[in-house]
């Protein structure tokens, strides 16, 4: 609908608005997106080559960044971290977002002792911190990608189920829900099609900032050696791999740190930006 | 010859936005007497809340601008004064009521502490003092029991009783004119009509003026003296009560009083309505605003500028209407 | 009157909502939003609901309307009893009986544009309907409202208040009803807008032969609409008749007050007019007067009025009073 894609332009118009901070974490993503993609084109090793013979060695023509411990290159390895991080941090917020929004719709709409047995089983779960939790998950459920990426979406979900809950709770009163039930429409459809639309901002810009969340949590748990597992190549991974020789070759562990840090920084700052761009009170009319 | 109090001259303020400047108030032009009860009516959007908001230097700058104009009080125009100048006069001098009382009251102060800090502000006087003002000044617009009100909150007292605070505000400073944008809009009839009958005894006791910002044309028959009528930012018709309500000349009001359905009428009655909808303030056309929904146009309104106020009948009656003024 | 076909008969309607406890061992304080509440609508005209805020006018139509359920009474709709029924055994009859809402913006999902509004309402019969019935079905509604065609594509936040309200209309057309309680329709709208709707839900009422329950604070705008108009204070009926006989015969002492207070666009009769200004503020539903609920700032009030309960009697034909005080021609008893 002509309509729709007014709103679409407008908000792009707003996001790219905001300042040069998010154009340029806007570029970080998108280039985080890129290297995944073209990982394998932009290097000519595979992640976990070695090259025993050249280990630890410094950044030169032929290690564009030097080597790991191993002899891996470790440009190349970062690489193709971006590829597991994007992977990882997608796959397990939308784990969380789908388990999540189904929770608080269904504890939102149907209060009573089904909402208060989700709602308490909720602040319950995040009565506990988050590592710890993943920790035990991640014994639970051994390693792997698709592991790792349950385990975080397990944490990552009560915000969504707290979220949607109270927004549920809010839109429940309003009068266009009263008005379908009046026309006989039914509850899993109104919650369907009228509730869970009206929640669509908060959950574009919930997901977005998750993603940066999910990086976190997945790059610590590398790092304590219960994520991914060796020598499948993850930044968290690489930061406690390169710990041993902090001293002689720093940049082992500081560059794939920075790079965790920077793209969390750049999800956070785009999804405000977003939240802002989707707010219809930003949307042109006075 | 009644002493002028208040006279607005020319004013424009204008709204910059996205979709450009959107002309809120596009030249009006009024005044107010001591002692008079004037009514400004029209419907949402017309541009008379901007007025007062302009008047008092209220205006959210950006993206609002009072872009042309003068506003005499007391022989200072207020806008030229600094906000400093200016909070003297808001409270002390020009009091100002709103439509919604809960939030023109701060929720979590006391009514005692609020009309003490205003009464304070613009008194010297101590805390006592301004603690028995604001009791004496809760008892003239018929609180019961103000000494144990003073200690309520604004939650713990009903719409009608929190509009008689912000009346009892305007009586503890004295102040000369009092401003009321839809002051009772979201009352009930009963209370509406308790408070404006309150209103009405502080006006007439104290002598002080009103201005009646509102869309209620019933309130201003029974209680202005005269009557402006805006439309889309201007002035279409002014005149005493009498005059306008009797002999109303513009399209426009005359539509609005056949439109308003009367007490004595029933349902055969058929209301004759105006047809279509106000326009919108960003994109005002260089003619007649109304000329879209006026039944009584002419092709000389389609083409013709924005007609000017001109006199056109007994006590000071004037239109800006191409078909009335006694022009070519 | 007596043999007139009766779409809606209320007896003795009760709906009252437990407030919470401000201390252990208070008893158990409850909220009476509408109380003896007996009401008679005629097929195909319209029952106006009139009193202030707190009156209780819009629980009682929602408990018509079956949102609330109502702790006693019974609902009679076309000699059926709806008041305890489930929302299953509801199900056939939902859609005859819709409500108009006061505010045209939150009464419509921001999200849906107009087709999707009405093609919801229309579907919701589950019933199988083939797409161009559907739109037929939308064009014709569009049409009934008096909506063009264009406006099909749009969506709330870009029509106007007017408009909005005249979607609220034909959505609660699709469900081709008999009966539409009205909740305040016309009092968010903007004066010269609201003739508009008030001659909309006027031909609306003589071409689909549409039963009303209208409910506003507005008399003026009651009165232009409403064939039997009740008045309501603190939950009950004071006073009960036709819309001619409020105007030209009001009884009760609180009828009177509200009709005074209501400033009317004529400069000679407005001069002329005897303003009844009332004293104090209504009391708060949780703590109802003892009697008559309006003894405390009635001018005639007597020992028996602050004891006894006044019923809703009949004084004239199709006029009903309840007070202890009044005669039928206005003076005191």
């Amino acid at each position: 609908m002509k309509k729709k894609n007014d709103r679409l332009n407008q908000a792009i118009r707003v996001f790219f608005s905001r300042g040069i901070i998010v154009k340029i974490s806007f570029a970080i993503i998108v280039l985080l997106i890129l290297v995944a993609i073209f990982a394998p084109v932009l290097t000519q090793y595979t992640e976990t080559e070695q090259h025993l013979n050249d280990k630890l060695a410094k950044p030169s023509k032929t290690y564009l960044l030097g080597t790991d411990n191993l002899g891996r290159d470790l440009l190349t390895r970062l690489l193709y971290g971006a590829r597991i991080s994007l992977e990882a941090s997608v796959l397990s917020s939308l784990i969380a977002a789908c388990v999540g929004i189904m929770f608080g719709l269904v504890a939102g709409y149907y209060s009573g002792w089904i909402g208060s047995v989700i709602m308490r089983l909720t602040d319950a779960q995040l009565s506990m911190p988050p590592l710890v939790l993943c920790m035990v998950l991640a014994a639970l459920l051994g390693g792997g990608v698709v592991g790792v990426c349950i385990v975080i979406g397990i944490t990552i979900m009560p915000g969504y189920i707290r979220m949607i809950y109270g927004q549920v709770l809010a839109l429940r009163e309003n009068d266009f829900i009263v008005a379908s039930k009046l026309v006989g429409q039914s509850s899993w459809k109104i919650l369907l099609f009228h509730l869970l639309p009206n929640c669509f901002p908060t959950i574009i810009v919930m997901f977005t900032m998750n993603l940066g969340t999910a990086i976190m949590l997945e790059s610590s748990l590398s790092f304590l050696g219960i994520g991914i597992k060796a020598p499948t190549p993850a930044w968290g991974s690489m930061v406690s791999e390169g710990y041993n020789y902090l001293v002689m070759r720093p940049y082992l562990s500081i560059i794939p740190g920075l790079c965790v840090m920077l793209v969390v920084i750049a999800f956070n700052i785009v999804g405000d930006a977003v939240r802002d761009a989707i707010d219809p009170r930003l949307r042109g009319k006075l | 010859m009644s002493e002028r109090l208040l006279e607005v001259k020319h004013l424009r303020t204008s709204f910059f936005t996205y979709s450009g400047e959107v002309k809120a108030v596009n030249d009006v032009s009024f005044h107010v007497d001591k002692g008079e009860i004037v009514a400004i009516v029209g419907e949402s959007g017309c541009g008379k809340s901007v007025t007062q908001m302009s008047i008092m230097q209220l205006v959210q700058t950006p993206p609002g601008k009072i872009v042309g104009g003068e506003v005499w009080f007391e022989g200072h125009d207020l806008l030229k004064l600094s906000q400093k100048e200016m909070r003297k006069i808001r409270g002390s001098q020009i009091a100002m009521i709103f439509q919604e009382p809960m939030t023109s009251l701060n929720p979590v102060y006391t009514i005692g502490s609020q009309i003490t800090e205003v009464i304070r502000t613009h008194t010297k006087c101590t805390r006592k003092e301004a603690w028995q003002k604001g009791v004496e000044a809760l008892e003239t617009v018929g609180i019961p029991e103000p000494a144990l009100r003073m200690k309520n909150y604004p939650f713990e007292m009903s719409g009608g009783m929190r509009q008689r605070v912000l009346i009892a505000v305007a009586v503890a400073c004295k102040s000369k004119l009092i401003i009321a944008d839809e002051p009772t809009t979201a009352l009930d009839v009963t209370t509406q009509a308790q408070v404006m009958e309150l209103l009405l005894k502080i006006v007439k006791e104290q002598v002080k003026s009103l201005i009646i910002v509102t869309h209620n044309l019933g309130l201003v028959t029974r209680y202005a003296d005269r009557i402006y009528v805006m439309y889309a930012g201007r002035i279409f018709e002014s005149g005493t009560t009498k005059e306008i309500i009797t002999n109303p000349k513009h399209p426009y009001t005359k539509g609005l009083l056949l439109s308003v359905p009367k007490l004595d009428g029933n349902k055969e009655d058929e209301l004759i309505p105006i047809e279509g909808a106000p326009p919108s303030l960003a994109n005002l056309s260089n003619h007649c605003a109304f000329a879209p929904r006026c039944p009584y146009k002419t092709g000389k309104c389609d083409e013709a500028p924005i007609p000017e106020l001109r006199l056109v009948g007994a006590d000071d009656h004037c239109v800006a209407c191409h078909l009335l003024s006694n022009e070519e | 009157m007596e043999n007139a076909d009766k779409i809606l008969i209320v007896k003795n309607l009760k709906m009252q909502f437990p407030v919470k406890r401000t201390g252990i061992g208070e008893k158990r304080k409850y909220l009476k939003a509408v109380d003896d509440f007996s009401i008679e609508v005629e097929r195909g005209k319209t029952f106006g609901l009139v009193g202030e805020s707190g009156c209780g006018k819009t629980t009682a139509g929602k408990c018509i309307l079956r949102i609330f359920r109502p702790t006693e009474g019974s609902i009679l709709y076309n000699g059926r009893d709806i008041s305890t029924a489930s929302e299953r055994e509801l199900r056939d009859i939902r859609r005859e009986i819709q409500l108009i809402f006061q505010d045209p913006y939150g009464s419509l999902d921001p999200r849906q544009s107009v087709r999707s509004i009405l093609r919801e309402a229309i579907v919701s019969d589950n019933q199988p309907h083939k797409s161009a019935e559907i739109n037929e079905r939308i064009s014709e509604l569009l049409s009934l409202v008096e909506l063009p065609e264009e406006m099909s594509d749009r969506y709330p936040h870009e029509m106007s208040g007017g408009q909005r309200q005249r979607l609220g209309i034909a959505r609660a057309l699709a469900c081709n009803p008999k009966l539409i309680v009205c909740d305040e329709p016309v009092s968010a709208l903007d004066v010269s807008i609201q003739a508009q709707i008030i001659n909309l839900f006027k031909k609306l009422q003589k071409k689909l032969n549409l039963t009303y329950i209208f409910i506003a604070h507005d008399l003026a705008v009651v009165k232009h609409i409403a064939d039997v108009i009740a008045v309501m204070y603190l939950g009950s009926i004071v006073e009960m008749m036709t819309a001619d006989e409020l105007f030209q015969n009001p009884i009760h002492p609180y009828t009177k007050a509200l009709l005074s207070a209501v400033p009317i666009t004529d400069y000679y009769a407005e001069q002329g007019r005897n303003r009844i200004i009332l004293e104090g503020e209504v009391p708060s539903p949780v703590n109802m007067p003892s009697g008559c609920p309006f003894h405390p700032r009635c001018a005639y009030a007597t020992e028996r009025c602050r004891t006894e309960k006044p019923h809703l009697a009949k004084c004239f034909d199709g006029h009903f009073v309840a007070c202890h005080v009044m005669k039928p021609d206005g003076a005191e008893k």
